[in-house]
């Protein structure tokens, strides 16, 4: 059963990201989309979940999420397997109770992968450009822009190889920052304390 | 019962008495049925079949007369077996030559010293990090001016060095020590013993090298640095290996260089040279792979040689020496569908109709795409003969000589350019005209068409058989159609769609109708962004053309993408865009491009946009009524 549960939220994980994104347009569209027809009843108003420049950047998480959720997944399944069961055992005989041992042993076992993942949904972030490419394109009013996307329009619409190299230059030197933090990270992972 | 007590087998006992393990378990299935929904409306949508219209798009529950039509026409209209095939040759031959590239780069990593090795290395980790997205660019024109252009083997060399293949084989091929996870203070046990069969089969491989190389005197070989005596040639290559080990494994902190350099022998001996790189390379593969080699190598060059067979293959499709002219036709995707068929035909009918000439339609993605691909082909040397692409591309294209002025060619065929020109409708041939010179055929145009719908309008108190005639009208029916609800609009009362390029498009019928020129067409490059028709077509409708309301349902012959794209765009948008690019002007080099008989003209009051993202933007007018 849970193997199943685990497929089941895994499998997002599986399909590219281009597939995905052309998938969540059929999900988001107005009026006759799924996500309308089902849940736009319950509301009075439709809101326009690509096309609303306060909402399309959420409908952008929405799939980023549905997306990556099951390979962070992965990483917190191994977290909690970690977690020394002679300590979960001592804290049961203490009588500790699911919130105790939630807040003083699980989520302390779990830090490293905390921070491991939070690293790397960063990266997936910045790097992750097909589902604006294919969902909004930037917009409405430049909602959905990322730097990724902004660096592709300079390049490829506006021919400005420049701009496109400077702002290029500048994500690479934020992502090595990121990767040096990561690096730390799964250092402590494999041999810290 | 026994249900839960399976449900339950891995829980410790403890928690069973608590509740908290329940709802996780419940919120877990709840979730696992949210994240499979997209995947559920996929399978049903699959099985729908078309007549159930767009409204019933959404419905989860499957279709009461379930189809397999739709999975036919993907078949049909997709060549599958043709993309299996280029999907198995790309993985093929990027395996193929990453094989060789990764393992000998991650052994490099692993086991060389050498200069810059950690520069290098952090280059390598700055590819990890670059999105293939932002090497699109450099890739296509390294990949054009190499002559790959179009073929798989060009897709293919992008990939063929991976930094990530690359840390893989690194770790793998790592430093046994640190592959056991030992600290690094820890690491003194001593090296693993050879088996003997692997000692010996190192010294023929040693013994064989040596010869290749000239004979290389044994003291070449990093031995006897403590001053050991030389018993015999098989006894001095089991120490070399291990004494290469043991120096390995001081390599980097300098023990060993201090080492030597007490003893008594030259810093020259201790230096790898290039042979010792290659007998430690001949060492580590032999340790790695032991007696397979032979079986290895074999591989490794029938898999070297299928490569390069490919890859010649693939580059030089048409080697074919005589023959008719082949001739290429990029054609992008607003001509899709059944009109990518019509391609077809034409094409067909052409080949039959010219056997000397043999063309071939080049489907090239959107128009954009196309532009790219186009000057792609062009920097590789290979132009199309043809091309398909927006009007508004012409202008730009013949301002970097990348078009051929048809004029002469119209001449040699016997008529005169009204004569050409006047088998178009007289709109149409602003489009093929640069200069008062031929640079084009009208092909096909879009027009934009204001829907209305019926419904709201008949909500409004508005008569839908008579449309709005003038702008009065036009303002009158698009205040009456809004509604607010306080400070939100609910429904627009007009939409101007502005996703793309269509923002000019628009601008320019806004400006026209105002009485106004958006560019010079005598002088393309010349725009018109502050003149007061332009600015009164702007800030006069600014107040009132915000998009939303009525929507377009279908665009006629355009994709769902569009569709969407309509309907999600605002007119917003446009206006502040353009209003930037009012605030933004300034005058404009246009390198040396301008007529010299316009040079004097109106300077004072031309206004041009320098940068190229301008340009970009000017080109929209350009098109005229074409698109």
């Amino acid at each position: 059963m849970s193997s199943a549960l685990r497929a089941a939220l895994f499998l997002p994980v599986l399909i590219p990201m281009v597939a995905a994104s052309a998938l969540f347009m059929f999900i988001f569209l107005p009026n006759v989309g799924l996500l309308d027809y089902y849940i736009g009843r319950l509301l009075p108003v439709l809101p326009n979940w690509l096309g609303d420049p306060d909402i399309a950047l959420y409908a952008i998480m929405i799939i980023t999420i549905w997306k990556n959720a099951g390979y962070y997944m992965l990483f917190f399944l191994a977290g909690l397997q970690a977690v020394p069961e002679d300590v979960m055992e001592a804290a049961h005989l203490d009588g500790a109770g699911p919130y105790q041992r939630l807040r003083h042993i699980i989520l302390p076992e779990l830090k490293p992968t905390f921070l491991f993942v939070i690293v790397i949904a960063i990266l997936n972030a910045v790097t992750q450009v097909d589902h604006v490419f294919v969902m909004t394109r930037g917009g409405p009013s430049n909602s959905t822009n990322l730097v990724l996307f902004y660096i592709y329009q300079q390049a490829v619409e506006h021919y400005d190889v420049g701009k496109a190299s400077a702002a290029t230059l500048l994500t690479l030197a934020a992502l090595m920052g990121l990767t040096a933090l990561s690096f730390r990270t799964m250092a402590n992972r494999e041999g810290g304390p | 019962m026994k249900l839960i007590d399976w449900l339950y087998k891995d829980t410790p006992l403890a928690t069973r008495g608590e509740i908290t393990p329940n709802l996780g378990f419940l919120l877990t299935v709840l979730l696992a049925i949210v994240w499979l929904i997209p995947f559920l409306w996929m399978v049903v949508a699959t099985l729908r079949p078309a007549s159930d219209g767009i409204n019933a798009m959404a419905e989860l529950m499957p279709s009461l007369k379930p189809t397999l039509d739709n999975v036919r026409d993907a078949r049909e209209i997709g060549d599958f077996p043709r993309y299996t095939l280029n999907t198995t040759i790309i993985c093929a031959g990027i395996l193929l030559v990453q094989f060789v590239t990764i393992t000998l780069a991650g052994f490099a990593f692993a086991r060389l010293d050498f200069a810059g090795k950690s520069l290098i290395f952090y280059l390598f980790l700055m590819q990890l990090m670059l999105v293939p997205v932002l090497l699109i660019v450099p890739n296509l024109s390294l990949v054009a001016r190499l002559g790959l252009y179009d073929t798989l083997a060009g897709v293919m060399m992008p990939f063929f060095a991976s930094a990530f293949g690359t840390f893989l084989m690194r770790r793998i091929r790592g430093d046994p020590d640190r592959a056991r996870g030992c600290r690094p203070d820890r690491r003194s046990e001593p090296a693993p013993a050879h088996p003997p069969h692997l000692r010996a089969a190192v010294d023929a491989e040693l013994l064989g090298l040596r010869h290749h190389l000239g004979d290389q005197p044994l003291e070449r070989l990093p031995v006897a640095a403590d001053g050991d005596q030389l018993a015999g040639q098989a006894a001095a290559h089991g120490r070399a290996l291990g004494l290469h080990q043991d120096r390995r494994r001081h390599a980097g902190t300098g023990h060993h260089r201090r080492r030597h350099a007490d003893g008594d022998r030259t810093a020259a001996h201790h230096v790898p040279d290039f042979p010792e790189a290659l007998h430690q390379l001949f060492r580590h593969l032999r340790h790695q792979i032991g007696d397979s080699s032979m079986l290895f190598s074999r591989r490794l060059m029938f898999g070297l040689a299928m490569a390069g067979t490919l890859a010649s293959a693939l580059a030089f499709p048409a080697l074919a020496g005589e023959g008719p002219t082949e001739i290429d036709l990029f054609f992008p995707v607003p001509v899709d569908g059944k009109l990518a068929r019509d391609m077809g035909t034409l094409i067909k009918e052409f080949n039959d109709g010219h056997p000397d000439i043999k063309a071939t339609a080049v489907y090239t993605g959107s128009y954009d795409d196309t532009l790219i691909k186009t000057r792609a082909a062009i920097k590789a040397g290979k132009p199309p003969s043809a091309v398909i692409m927006s009007a508004n591309f012409l202008l730009d294209m013949q301002i970097e000589n990348e078009l051929t002025n048809l004029d002469a060619l119209i001449k040699a065929d016997g008529t005169t350019k009204e004569q050409f020109l006047g088998q178009f409708f007289p709109a149409l041939q602003g489009n093929a005209v640069i200069n008062r010179s031929v640079y084009g055929v009208p092909f096909h145009n879009s027009t934009p068409l204001l829907y209305i719908n019926a419904d709201k309008a008949k909500e409004a108190g508005l008569d839908p058989s008579k449309p709005p005639q003038t702008r009065a009208e036009l303002t009158d029916w698009a205040k009456k159609l809004t509604k607010r609800e306080g400070d939100k609009v609910t429904q627009w009362g007009i939409a101007i769609p502005c996703a793309y390029d269509y923002c000019g498009w628009m601008m320019e019928t806004l400006t026209m109708s105002n009485g106004g020129r958006y560019y010079n067409e005598e002088f393309g490059g010349e725009v018109y962004y502050d003149t007061p028709s332009m600015l009164g077509a702007l800030t006069v409708e600014r107040p009132r053309v915000q998009a939303q309301g009525p929507r377009p349902r279908r665009h006629a012959g355009t994709s769902r993408q569009h569709l969407l794209h309509l309907g999600q765009c605002r007119d917003d948008d446009a206006l502040d865009r353009l209003a930037d690019l009012c605030a933004r002007q300034r005058q404009v080099r246009l390198q040396g491009r301008v007529h010299p008989a316009q040079r004097p003209q109106r300077r004072a009051d031309r206004r041009r946009l320098a940068d190229h993202s301008g340009r970009a933007r000017g080109r929209q007018a350009e098109g005229g009524f074409g698109r």
